[in-house]
Formats: C-alpha cells, sequence, structure tokens
C-alpha cells in the first residue's frame, strides 16, 4: 500500500518533470497553447518545535486552478526511543487550490488537501493523516523566482498526530507554517 | 548592537512560528507486567520462516524486551498467531490484452492472541494485508500489522 502510494507519488512527479521539460522545449504560441499556464517549484522549511522539516513542492495551475504535491522529511532534533537515527519519516501532501489573486508581483491561494505522514523510522507500516485548509502567498520579486510563504491547519487529523500539541501536552496554536523559494519552470 | 537589536524581532518572530506537532501511539499492553513473550505461528500457511521473521520484528519494534521462539524458555506472555495465505481473487479476462502475463496477488489473514504465563488472555486481535506479489510478501505484511499492534507508547 504504502509502495504504491509512493510509486503513484513518483509518478506524477516524473510526469510533472516531463511538462516541465516538454515546456522548456517549447516556445511562443506552442506555450500560450499548452495545458497547464504555470508550473512552480519549491524547496520549503516547515517551522517545528523540536523537529526539522525540509522539503520541496511542485505546483501545476492553470487559471483560478492549482494542485500542489509536497514531499518533506521529518527529522528529530533530539534523539528519543523508538526512533534510531533522528529520522521519523516522511510527509506527502496533496492539495487543490484556488488562486483569486495573481498579479506579476504576487498570488495568493487557497485550498484543502490531505497531509499523510509515513513514519518508517518508527515503523515501516506506521502513518498518520490529516485533511487540511491551507493557504499560500508567493511574492515574486524577480520574473522566475518567488519568496512562498504557507500556512495550514488540521481540520481532521488521525489519533497519533496532534498538531498543536507538544510532546508534554502543551497546547499551541493548531498553524504550521512553511517558508521557502520557489522557481518559476513556465 | 543595533543589528543586533535588529535580528532579535525576526528570530523572536520565526520562533512564535514554530508550532508543536507530536506523533504519539498508546501500547495496546502492559510491557511492563509482560517484558517477554514467545512466539508461535500457526496455521495452514505458518511456517518456520515466519515465526523467525515475526519474532525478529518484534524484537526491533516492538514494546517486548525479550522475545524467544523457544517454546521451553520462560516468558511471561505467549504469542500465538494463526495465518492464512490466498491467491486474490480476478477477473477472467476473456479478450487478449498486450499486458503480458496477469499478474497474480495474494493476500494473507492474521488472527492473533496474547495468553499471560498463568493462562489468562490479554489481547487478541485479526489484520490482513492485500494485493502482494508473493506469498511470502503478503504473510510479511500481516504478521507486519501484529508487530505495529504492538508498538511502544511514544510521543515524538
Amino acid at each position: 500500500m504504502r509502495l504504491s502510494l509512493l510509486r503513484g507519488f513518483c509518478l506524477v512527479a516524473l510526469v510533472g518533470l516531463s511538462g516541465v521539460a516538454r515546456a522548456q522545449s517549447e516556445e511562443g504560441e506552442c506555450q500560450r497553447s499548452s495545458v497547464l499556464d504555470r508550473v512552480l517549484g519549491t524547496g520549503q522549511w516547515f517551522w517545528l518545535q523540536g523537529k526539522v522539516m525540509p522539503g520541496f513542492e511542485l505546483a501545476f495551475g492553470r487559471g483560478l486552478l492549482e494542485a500542489d504535491l509536497e514531499l518533506s522529511f521529518i527529522g528529530l532534533t533530539q534523539g528519543s526511543r523508538p526512533v534510531d537515527g533522528g529520522l521519523v519519516g516522511n510527509q506527502l501532501g496533496a492539495y487543490l487550490m484556488l488562486t483569486p489573486l495573481r498579479d506579476r508581483h504576487y498570488d495568493v491561494s487557497a485550498g484543502l488537501g490531505v497531509d499523510a505522514y509515513f513514519l518508517w523510522g518508527i515503523h515501516p507500516d506506521a502513518r498518520e493523516a490529516a485533511l487540511a485548509p491551507r493557504i499560500v502567498a508567493r511574492f515574486w520579486p524577480f520574473r522566475e523566482l518567488a519568496l512562498t510563504a504557507s500556512a495550514r491547519s488540521y481540520l481532521v487529523q488521525s489519533d497519533g498526530l496532534e498538531l498543536g500539541t507538544a510532546r508534554d501536552g502543551r497546547e499551541a496554536p493548531r498553524v504550521l507554517l512553511s517558508t521557502g523559494l520557489t522557481w518559476r519552470f513556465q | 548592537m543595533t543589528r543586533r537589536s535588529a535580528r532579535a524581532p525576526l528570530l523572536l518572530a520565526l520562533a512564535a512560528g514554530c508550532a508543536p506537532m507530536t506523533f504519539s501511539n498508546e501500547q495496546s499492553v502492559d510491557f511492563s507486567a509482560y517484558p517477554s513473550v514467545s512466539v508461535e505461528v500457526g496455521g495452514p500457511d505458518g511456517s518456520e520462516r515466519q515465526r523467525e521473521y515475526l519474532a525478529s520484528e518484534l524484537s526491533a519494534h516492538s514494546g517486548f524486551w525479550h522475545v524467544t521462539r523457544d517454546r521451553r524458555e520462560p516468558a511471561s506472555a505467549r504469542l500465538a498467531v494463526e495465518l492464512v495465505i490466498r491467491i486474490d481473487d480476478r477477473p477472467i479476462v476473456l479478450l487478449g490484452s498486450d499486458d503480458g502475463d496477469p499478474e497474480i496477488t495474494y493476500s494473507a489473514e492474521v488472527h492473533y492472541r496474547l495468553v499471560a504465563a498463568d493462562g489468562e488472555r490479554i489481547d487478541s486481535g485479526a489484520d490482513s494485508a492485500e494485493g502482494e506479489l508473493t506469498s511470502f510478501d503478503a504473510a510479511e505484511a500481516a504478521l507486519d500489522r501484529i508487530v505495529l499492534h504492538y508498538l511502544p507508547s511514544y510521543r515524538l
């Protein structure tokens, strides 16, 4: 199951990357008539207490609609049983976004999606998931490079996943922030 | 000094933006009361290989401190597993296709009971795995579900 999910994600990513390559090879009218009017890649960092979570995102959009796919790695800043070596696992995210605000210098998207956590550092079958609304803002100081910030919360989350709750039970706002750099491929 | 004071609000803002997120698990049995377990895999498809696999995975991941395959070795609990492996039902293709050989997949079902040394039943359950390409993969995937059930408590 987890292998087929990962295979599926890789397939989507490969299809996306082949789309990028194809798009880059075409010019002028061909580019404008493409199915997608933007393909973006983002390297991002999630701001978490006690964990490091770097990752990347591929975004494919046309007009108001955008599909975002994320892959991140989760590590602990301090070792803890039963995780050896500090690497907990992966996050895979899939989001359907609407982009009502889009300008040369900025765009803002909002949408809904799923975050799945594959905690193979604990056990190959350990996984958690959440349904998440998400907002993304990108600022484009250059035509092809943007600063990106995103915020998400978890509406519904599986029993073993607690956003906004520390290990010792302390509560905090249930908002996960990330920042990153985005490159426009198309 | 001025640069340092200008940097402080930025660092504070970043620190304030760090959300806690915890992955947690509640253990299904009291491992301090049952620290050791002996493993038996039976049923129509149980084998020495599968018993060895389950024992080694439980040793690596579960909350049991000691796992043995030797029934004569004293243990505070005994884990008895019944394993059944099946070839998955597939629709029969009447018209040929160019897909090559049809893929046979396997599913496995496990029923397990954890019994204390005095015979009292501590825990029991059943689980399954489907769509695996070999019978060994199916058996191991189903046995993995048992290991997952006996993970220790954690808060990460």
